[in-house]
This record gives structure tokens, C-alpha cells and sequence, in this order.
């Protein structure tokens, strides 16, 4: 029993110091990019109040809204057209890109590791706690982007102001701290770690380039359709109940749904990898 | 190449069973109720590639560097990690491999990227009649200062020829970037993946500095949601052809194989 844990914690770290040592770039690459997105809306914010808008001062809680908002529901055959909210679409595939590097690169190598790591089961374990490490590494990012944004005059609270939102989001409204980090923080990373897994097990059946368009394909449908079945529908929080934007996503509804796909995920990847006959695929 | 030709054919399929083909019982209604509609719905204005309020259109041009990329991008990277590219360079010359590669990564990308566009408008053809495009009747977001304004007016299949040509040879030059970056990178999914991510990071960056009107993303797509230069298209279109073309021809030149 002993030796068994030792393999698996072998494999663990094996797994993440290779993740981290292909990955940091990449977010790194996503830290920049939202520097630049924080730097444009404070340019932004100050335009408008050189226009003559009278707005408080940013905060990290509205800043941190503005990166993570989403999109608001989207009405087909109202004459609007469809938009990709881009800030959105960067950081979740971004996610998608670190996950699936890790995960195209892991799995060639997987034969030796299944060896060393003595049983199937903890080697598809170490990959699943590397996904959820991943993405848990991106919102870190994000967050650490942020708090290095405060020393531009950023306040360093939560609070969201109304007048802000009614700058960016067109509709002015406010959340209680706990609201806030549930819909905005913990549902989001939720939902990705569920499209991560559900990335990660996909690329034990297909290429991971044909995973990677299966998650970009899932995160505009999810756009399209405001539904909490379509599972992408958890990363964009203005589609929530909570909120004033006529959404109908409930945060039970789709956190049930992200634990039944999680669990489905590695349980799906359990079965695929114990019927791998290592033999013949060597 | 085909998983990739199927996936860009059901995109095209997908659009049309969910956002043509049900609304073809609307054509009676032209007749039915003289004045009451303008034009019925036509080959044109249903085609996937004007169609900018469903998803179809964003999904297309979000997804098909990556499945352009698929079936040969990364081919030259796994002939020189499996030794492959030796054994060939051993019975032919750098510039017949070369050259082979370059065509077979342009074409099969190009191809796959045309692909959803054009099987959707000939699905939409078979389906709905062909009534030319009038400038008063202002379905169409193709204006005065968009590219290509009096082609789609006065020669409306040209228009849907040029924008198909258009995209052909943008996807398949970007396409070949994964050429040019397997001379440093080993990474097979990077690799692969390296047009999209050019792509996508001038998608990111030009939104961030709101300069859509540069971005591959809007300039291609038929629909024309922002007003391009055709000059700036076109130039950018060669200048990623050409050099790519000349990146790749000089690293393969000066590759050590053996």
C-alpha cells in the first residue's frame, strides 16, 4: 500500500512539474493578455470620464466582473447578430490550449507511466487532479493579473459599483461578496474543470485537435443557447437568475449538471484506460 | 482529412437543416401575399455566409483554422521525428519534398476551409431561387464602402467566387505557418495548432485595441459586419502567402536532415 501511494504521488508530481514546465509560457502568455484587457478598460474608463461621465473609481471586484461577465442572453431573429464576447473566448480557450498541450503530450508517453505508476486507475487520477490544477493555475492567473493591476490606482475591494457596470454592461446592478464569488469565481471554475475533463477523457477516444474544436464548437453553442445543459452556460455569469439580464440559468441547476459530466468524465476515462491492452498497443 | 472534411461539411449541414431548410414554407407566402414581403427568401439571403445571427457563421470562422490545420500541418514535424523525411530525401530532392509538402498542406487546408460556405450555398441554391441581390432592399450589410460592394450588386455569384477564393487562400497560407514553425518547435499539438493561435491572438489583440476592421476574423467573412480596405485584404492575404512560402523554402533549404 505503502509503495503504491509513493508511485502515484511519483506520477502526480512527475505530472505537474511537466505540466508547469511546458505550461508557463502559456500563462504567462495569459497574464499579459489580461494586463492589456485591464489596461484598456481603465483607458477606456478614463475616456469616459474625460467625456463627462462621472464614475467611481475602479475596483478590483468590478474589474474582475468585466473579465469573467460572459455574455448576456441572446435573442435569435431579433435582428441583432451574433457576437463572440472576446475577452470570454480568450481566457477559456486559453484553458482549453493549456489542457490539451498537456494532456496531446502526456499521453504519449503514457505506457511507461502506466508502468510506473503499477495500477490504471491512479495514473488516470494524477491526469484528472493535473486538469483541475490547470485550470485552478488559469484563474490564479487572471487573479494575480488583477492584483498587479492595483498598483496602477485600481482599489484593492470587491465591491462592485453600479455606476461601472452601467458603463461596461449597459445595466447598472450590485451583488452581496458571497453572491458575487459564487456565480462569478466558483461556478465558473466549476464549469471549466468539467470542459476540461470532459477535453481530457475526449482525448483518450480522438485527436486533441478535434477535442480542441469540440470545446471551442461547445463554448459558442453555449453562447447561442441559454440553457444550463449546454454546459458552457456556467462561465457566463450575467446569464444568471441572480442578476438583471432576463437570464435562466440557476447556479443548482448548473452545478448539478458539471458534477454529473465530472463525475461521468472520469469514470468514462476509468473504463477507457483499464481496457487498454498495453501490450498490443506498445 | 476526411474527419476534418466531415466536420466542416457538418457545419454546413447542421445550418441548413436548422436555419434554411424550415423556413422554405415562407416562399409561398410572397405569392400568397403580394406587397407584404419585399423579396422572398432567396439563395443569398439564407446562405450560411450572410447568415451573422445564428452561430454558424462565428463557429465556422473560430473553428476552421484548427480544422484546416488538421490533416497535413503537422505531417512535416512527424516525418522528421520518425525519420520519415531521411528516407525520403534519399530518393527525391529538397525541392520536390518541399514543395510537395507546401502544396499538399496549402490545398487540403484550403479546401477544408471553403468547404462549410460552399456546400451551403449550393444546399441553399437547390432549395431556395435565385433573386439577385438589390442595393434598396438593405437585407444585405454588403454597403457602399464595403469590399466588394459592386461585385455582389452587379455579379452576385462572382461575389460568393471571390470570398470563397478569398478564404481558400488565406486559410491555406495561414495554414502553412505550421510549416515554418516545425523547423523549431517539436511540439506536435502546438504545432498543429500555431495558425489558430496566430489567428486567434490577432483576434484578441485587434479587439483589445478595437482595430476589428484588421482582423481575419470579420474580413473574411462574407457577411461583411465591418467595413474592410480591399487593398489591406488582399495585401495581407499575399504577404502571409509569400512569406510563408519563402520562411519555409529557406529553412528546408538550410535544414540539416541527416
Amino acid at each position: 500500500m505503502k509503495r503504491k501511494t509513493a508511485c502515484f504521488s511519483h506520477v502526480l508530481l512527475h505530472d505537474i512539474r511537466y505540466s508547469i514546465l511546458i505550461s508557463w509560457k502559456k500563462y504567462l502568455a495569459l497574464f499579459l493578455v489580461t494586463e492589456a484587457i485591464i489596461g484598456a478598460l481603465m483607458v477606456r474608463i478614463q475616456s469616459d470620464c474625460q467625456l463627462g461621465m462621472v464614475l467611481p473609481p475602479l475596483t478590483a471586484g468590478d474589474v474582475l466582473t468585466y473579465l469573467l461577465s460572459g455574455a448576456k442572453i441572446f435573442r435569435y431573429g431579433a435582428g441583432i447578430p451574433f457576437e463572440i464576447p472576446y475577452i470570454w473566448i480568450f481566457i477559456y480557450l486559453m484553458i482549453a490550449f493549456i489542457v490539451g498541450e498537456n494532456h496531446a503530450n502526456l499521453m504519449t508517453s503514457r505506457y511507461m507511466e502506466l508502468l510506473l505508476s503499477q495500477e490504471k486507475h491512479r495514473w488516470w487520477a494524477s491526469k484528472c487532479i493535473v486538469t483541475v490544477l490547470d485550470v485552478l493555475l488559469a484563474y490564479v492567473t487572471i487573479f494575480a493579473a488583477v492584483g498587479i493591476s492595483l498598483f496602477w490606482g485600481i482599489k484593492p475591494v470587491l465591491k462592485i459599483s453600479p455606476d461601472i457596470m452601467k458603463a461596461l454592461i449597459w445595466k447598472a446592478f450590485t451583488l452581496k461578496p458571497n453572491q458575487w464569488t459564487v456565480i462569478f469565481v466558483l461556478l465558473p471554475i466549476l464549469t471549466s474543470v468539467c470542459i476540461s475533463l470532459l477535453q481530457t477523457v475526449s482525448i483518450l477516444f480522438f485527436k486533441p485537435m478535434i477535442c480542441f474544436a469540440g470545446v471551442i464548437t461547445l463554448l459558442v453553442v453555449s453562447l447561442f443557447y441559454c440553457n444550463p445543459a449546454v454546459i458552457g452556460n456556467g462561465t457566463l455569469p450575467l446569464r444568471n437568475t441572480i442578476l438583471p439580464f432576463e437570464g435562466t440559468i440557476r447556479t443548482l441547476d448548473v452545478a448539478l449538471a458539471d458534477a454529473v459530466l465530472i463525475v461521468a468524465s472520469i469514470i468514462i476515462g476509468n473504463i477507457k484506460i483499464k481496457k487498454v491492452d498495453l501490450l498490443s498497443e506498445v | 482529412m476526411f474527419t476534418a472534411w466531415l466536420i466542416s461539411l457538418g457545419i454546413a449541414f447542421f445550418h441548413y437543416f436548422t436555419c434554411e431548410f424550415p423556413y422554405r414554407i415562407y416562399i409561398r407566402d410572397y405569392l400568397d401575399y403580394p406587397g407584404m414581403f419585399i423579396l422572398p427568401h432567396n439563395s443569398f439571403s439564407m446562405w450560411l455566409g450572410f447568415d451573422g445571427a445564428s452561430f454558424y457563421l462565428a463557429l465556422s470562422y473560430l473553428v476552421i483554422p484548427v480544422l484546416a490545420s488538421f490533416p497535413f500541418a503537422g505531417s512535416f514535424l512527424q516525418d522528421k521525428k520518425t525519420g520519415y523525411l531521411k528516407n525520403v530525401l534519399s530518393r527525391a530532392t529538397r525541392i520536390q519534398y518541399g514543395v510537395a509538402k507546401y502544396f499538399a498542406v496549402f490545398i487540403s487546408a484550403g479546401t477544408i476551409a471553403v468547404t462549410p460556405l460552399l456546400a451551403d450555398f449550393l444546399l441553399s441554391s437547390a432549395t431556395y431561387p435565385y433573386i439577385g441581390p438589390l442595393p434598396a432592399e438593405g437585407c444585405f450589410g454588403v454597403y457602399e464602402t464595403t469590399m466588394f460592394h459592386s461585385l455582389f450588386y452587379s455579379m452576385p455569384y462572382w461575389y460568393v467566387v471571390a470570398f470563397l477564393a478569398l478564404n481558400f487562400v488565406f486559410f491555406g497560407a495561414l495554414a502553412t505557418l505550421s510549416l515554418c514553425v516545425a523547423f523549431s518547435v517539436e511540439r506536435l499539438f502546438f504545432v498543429e495548432l500555431f495558425p489558430f493561435l496566430v489567428y486567434f491572438i490577432l483576434y484578441i489583440a485587434l479587439n483589445v485595441f478595437n482595430l476589428v476592421q484588421y482582423c481575419p476574423f470579420f474580413f473574411l467573412r462574407p457577411d461583411q459586419g465591418v467595413e474592410c480596405n480591399p487593398v489591406f485584404v488582399l495585401g495581407v492575404t499575399a504577404a502571409l502567402l509569400v512569406g510563408s512560402f519563402l520562411f519555409y523554402a529557406f529553412h528546408m533549404k538550410h535544414e540539416d536532415v541527416f
